[in-house]
C-alpha cells in the first residue's frame, strides 16, 4: 500500500478529510476517526514520527475543544456547579467532534507528509496542473519546517543567551516569541528568494512543459483502491444523510 | 573563444555606485578566479554575468555581459543555462528536493530532456563530485560540504558550457575542496569555462589568472 | 588542579532513524586556551560541540560545566557561563538595530541598568560597531554581524565560548579582525574552542587540536 499512486492516497486524503467536515455527530466522527487511523496505517504513514514532530500544537488544539465545550450553552446541562450550568450537552458533542476532525485532519497529514514530494509534484503534473503552481505548493510546504526549525534555533539562540525561559513570566514570553517571528519571517523571506533564483539559475520556467524523471503510473492496485474508495465515500456520505 | 565576457559593466545599489567600468573574460577550458574585499560586488558581478540581474533579481547594470558572444540579454532561458551555469554560497538557498538524485535531475527535467539521458547525467554528476554512494541520501540530512558539491552537481548536470562558482568551496574541508577543485580541472579539460569567486588564496592554484576588485573598479593581477 | 570548563564523559548521541551516531570517551575544554576541533565535512564536529552546552542531548553520557553535572541545568543556566556562535550569525540576531540587539536580553530580563548600557557600548567599540549602533541588522555585512552576534554573546560573563566554523564567508581583513578577538578573549581568560577544517585555522591554533573522524573524538 505504501507504493500506491500518489493521487490514489491524495484521492483518500480529500475523502476523509470532506466527510470530516460534513458530519457532526460525535459518534459518527468516532468512526471516521478510527477508519481515518486504519488508512493512515495502512497507506504506509509514519504516524507516530508525525505525531511527534506536531505534538506541540496539542495545547492549542485541546484549547480550542475546551473553548467549544464551555462557550456552546444549549442542550442538556451536563454538569451543573451551585446552580450554574457548566458544560452543556451540546457543548460536549461539538468539543468531542472538533477534537475527533483534528485527529483525521492530522492523519491525512500524516499520509502525504510521509510522501515523496516529486512523487506528488509528478502526479499533480500528470494531473494537468501547470508545473509552476504545482512547484509553487511544494516549496511553500516545504518551508514549513524550515520555518519552524528557523524558529527553534531562534529560541535556543535566546536561552544560550542566558535567559531560563521558564523563569520569564507568560506576559514577557510571549513578547520573546513574538519578537522573534520578525527575523524568522525574515530569513525565510530572503531563503525563498534566493531558492527561487536557484531554481531558475537550473532553467525554472524555461519551457512551457518539462519531463518528470520520476514516472508516476497508475497501476491495478491504484484502480481497485479507487473503486473501493468512491464507493466506499459515496457510502459514508449518504449514510450520513439517511441516519444521522 | 570568450565564453564569458563583461565590457564596460558598471551596478550602482540604491543610487550609490558598486562599480563601475568592469572588464572581464573567461576563454573556454580556462579558469579565472575572481577576488576581493567584502561587499565589494564580486556576486553581484557574478549575477550580472549568468544573467541572474536582471532576470530574477530585479536590478539593471550598465554595459555589455556575452556569453559566448551573444548579448546574455537577447538569450533565453533555456540558451542561458545551457550556456553558464551558477553554485552560490549557501547550498541551502538550492537544495529543495527530497532526494539527492530528485535534485540534480531538476535541471534536466526543466529543459525538457528524456529520461534516460536525465538517467546518465545525475550518474555523471554524481561521480564528477564523488558523491554517488549519497544519491538517495536527503540533502537536509547532509553537512554543509556535501550539500555543496551536491549543489555543483546539480548545476553540471545541465551540462553547461562556463560554470560560475560564487565562494562554492567556502564551507567544504581540505578533501572536499581537493574533490571539488579536480572537478573543476575535469570541466576545464573538457573545454569548459570556470569563473572562481574566493576569499581563501589558497583556493586560487587552479586558476589561470586572477581578477581583484579594488576600491570599486576591478583589475587583472596575474597572467 | 582546576576543573575542566567543560567535560564530556562517555556521551553517544544518535539522530533520528539511526542516520548518524557521534561517540565520545571523554572530552575536556579547558579556560585560557584555544583549543581546534576539526575533521572533514560530516564527521560531528558541530555534534560534538553541541552536546558540550546541550543544544544537543546525549542519549547516553555525562556534562560537566566547572565541575558540576549539568544533567538537570536549562539551557539558560548553560547560556549563562558557555557562549555559542552560530556558523550563521543572521540565526542568533533578533532585533531590528545594532543597540536593540545589545540590550534585548536586558530588556527581557528588565535591566536597563546604566551599568548594562556602559557594558553594551564598551563591546561596541571594542568589536568597532560603535559607529553602527543605530544601524539596521540587515545592511550589516557578514563579518559585522558576526562581530556583532560575538559583542552580544559577550553581554553575559561567559567563561567559555564555541565558535562554529566562524571564518566560513569572510575575507582576510574580517578574519584577521576575528583572529585578534579570539586571542584577546584567550588572553582574559576565557576559554575558546573553535569548529574548524580551515587549513588557516589549523595553522594557527592547532596545538591544541581535537579531531572528529566518523563521528568519534579520537585526539
Amino acid at each position: 500500500m505504501k507504493t500506491l499512486d500518489p493521487r490514489i492516497k491524495l484521492f483518500s486524503v480529500i475523502i476523509i478529510t470532506s466527510l470530516a467536515l460534513y458530519y457532526r455527530r460525535p459518534l459518527w466522527m468516532l468512526i471516521l476517526s478510527v477508519s481515518a487511523f486504519f488508512m493512515t496505517v495502512m497507506l504506509g504513514a509514519d504516524f507516530a514520527a508525525f505525531f511527534k514532530r506536531i505534538r506541540r500544537f496539542f495545547g492549542l488544539l485541546l484549547m480550542i475543544s475546551l473553548l467549544q465545550i464551555i462557550f456552546v450553552r444549549t442542550g442538556e446541562p451536563l454538569l451543573t456547579v451551585n446552580g450554574f450550568a457548566l458544560i452543556y450537552g451540546d457543548g460536549l458533542s461539538r468539543g468531542v467532534s472538533v477534537s475527533l476532525r483534528f485527529f483525521v485532519i492530522i492523519c491525512s497529514a500524516a499520509v502525504m507528509a510521509g510522501e515523496n514530494s516529486r512523487r506528488v509534484v509528478a502526479s499533480l503534473i500528470k494531473l494537468k496542473m501547470p508545473y509552476t503552481f504545482v512547484f509553487m505548493i511544494m516549496i511553500t510546504l516545504r518551508f514549513v519546517p524550515v520555518f519552524a526549525e528557523s524558529f527553534s534555533d531562534a529560541i535556543t539562540s535566546v536561552q544560550l543567551r542566558g535567559i531560563e525561559l521558564k523563569k520569564v513570566k507568560l506576559g514577557k514570553r510571549i513578547r520573546l516569541y513574538s519578537h522573534l517571528l520578525l527575523p524568522v519571517v525574515a530569513d525565510s523571506v530572503i531563503k525563498s528568494q534566493e531558492l527561487s533564483i536557484a531554481m531558475e539559475a537550473r532553467g525554472f520556467g524555461a519551457m512551457k512543459k518539462r519531463t518528470a524523471y520520476i514516472n508516476v503510473r497508475l497501476a491495478l492496485c491504484d484502480y481497485i483502491v479507487l473503486a473501493l474508495l468512491i464507493t466506499l465515500g459515496a457510502g459514508a456520505f449518504a449514510a450520513y444523510g439517511i441516519y444521522a | 573563444m570568450k565564453a564569458i565576457e563583461g565590457a564596460g559593466i558598471g551596478f550602482a545599489y540604491g543610487g550609490t555606485p558598486l562599480f563601475s567600468d568592469v572588464n572581464i573574460f573567461v576563454s573556454e577550458g580556462e579558469c579565472a578566479a575572481l577576488t576581493g574585499p567584502s561587499g565589494c560586488g564580486k556576486s553581484t558581478l557574478c549575477y550580472i554575468l549568468s544573467g541572474v540581474i536582471p532576470r530574477s533579481i530585479e536590478a539593471d547594470y550598465t554595459g555589455t555581459a556575452r556569453l559566448y558572444g551573444d548579448d546574455i540579454k537577447t538569450l533565453t532561458l533555456k540558451q542561458t543555462v545551457e550556456r553558464v551555469g551558477i553554485v552560490f554560497q549557501d547550498p541551502d538557498a538550492q537544495l529543495f528536493s527530497p532526494t539527492v538524485e530528485d535534485e540534480i535531475a531538476f535541471g534536466p527535467e526543466n529543459i525538457c530532456l528524456p529520461r534516460e539521458e536525465i538517467e546518465k547525467r545525475i550518474s555523471a554528476a554524481l561521480a564528477s563530485v564523488g558523491m554517488r554512494r549519497y544519491r538517495y541520501a536527503k540533502p537536509s540530512k547532509l553537512s554543509g560540504g556535501q550539500k555543496q558539491l551536491v549543489a555543483l552537481a546539480a548545476s553540471l548536470a545541465l551540462k553547461p558550457k562556463a560554470v560560475i562558482l560564487d565562494e562554492a568551496l567556502s564551507q567544504l574541508d581540505s578533501d572536499s575542496t581537493s574533490l571539488v577543485k579536480q572537478a573543476i580541472l575535469k570541466q576545464k579539460a573538457q573545454g569548459k569555462a570556470i569563473l572562481l569567486v574566493e576569499h581563501d588564496h589558497e583556493n586560487l592554484d587552479i586558476a589561470d589568472r586572477i581578477y581583484a576588485f579594488s576600491e570599486g573598479t576591478l583589475k587583472e593581477v596575474r597572467v | 588542579m582546576t576543573q575542566p570548563a567543560i567535560k564530556l564523559l562517555n556521551a553517544r548521541f544518535t539522530y533520528p532513524k539511526n542516520t548518524f551516531t557521534v561517540y565520545c570517551d571523554m572530552l575536556c575544554l579547558n579556560t585560557g586556551r584555544i583549543t581546534l576541533v576539526t575533521g572533514k565535512n560530516g564527521s560531528g564536529k558541530t555534534t560534538v560541540l553541541k552536546l558540550c552546552c546541550k543544544i544537543l542531548r546525549p542519549q547516553i553520557g555525562s556534562l560537566y560545566i566547572f565541575g558540576e553535572d549539568a544533567k538537570k541545568w536549562p539551557l539558560g543556566r548553560i547560556g549563562q557561563s558557555i557562549g555559542y556562535l552560530f556558523q550563521e550569525p543572521s540565526h542568533q540576531l533578533f532585533t531590528a538595530t545594532v543597540w536593540d540587539e545589545m540590550t534585548f536580553i536586558g530588556g527581557i530580563r528588565g535591566d536597563d541598568s546604566e551599568k548594562t548600557k556602559e557594558k553594551a557600548l564598551e563591546l561596541l567599540d571594542r568589536f568597532n560597531l560603535l559607529d553602527f549602533k543605530e544601524r539596521s541588522i540587515y545592511r550589516l555585512s557578514r563579518g559585522e554581524k558576526q562581530r556583532l552576534a560575538l559583542a552580544a554573546i559577550l553581554m553575559q560573563d561567559i567563561r567559555y565560548l564555541i565558535l562554529d566554523e566562524p571564518t566560513t564567508g569572510l575575507d582576510a581583513k574580517n578574519r584577521n579582525i576575528l583572529y585578534s578577538q579570539i586571542e584577546s578573549l584567550s588572553d582574559k581568560g576565557i576559554g575558546i574552542a573553535v569548529i574548524s577544517h580551515s587549513g588557516e585555522l589549523i595553522s594557527r591554533y592547532g596545538e591544541n587540536k581535537i579531531v572528529v573522524e566518523n563521528g568519534r573524538v579520537v585526539l
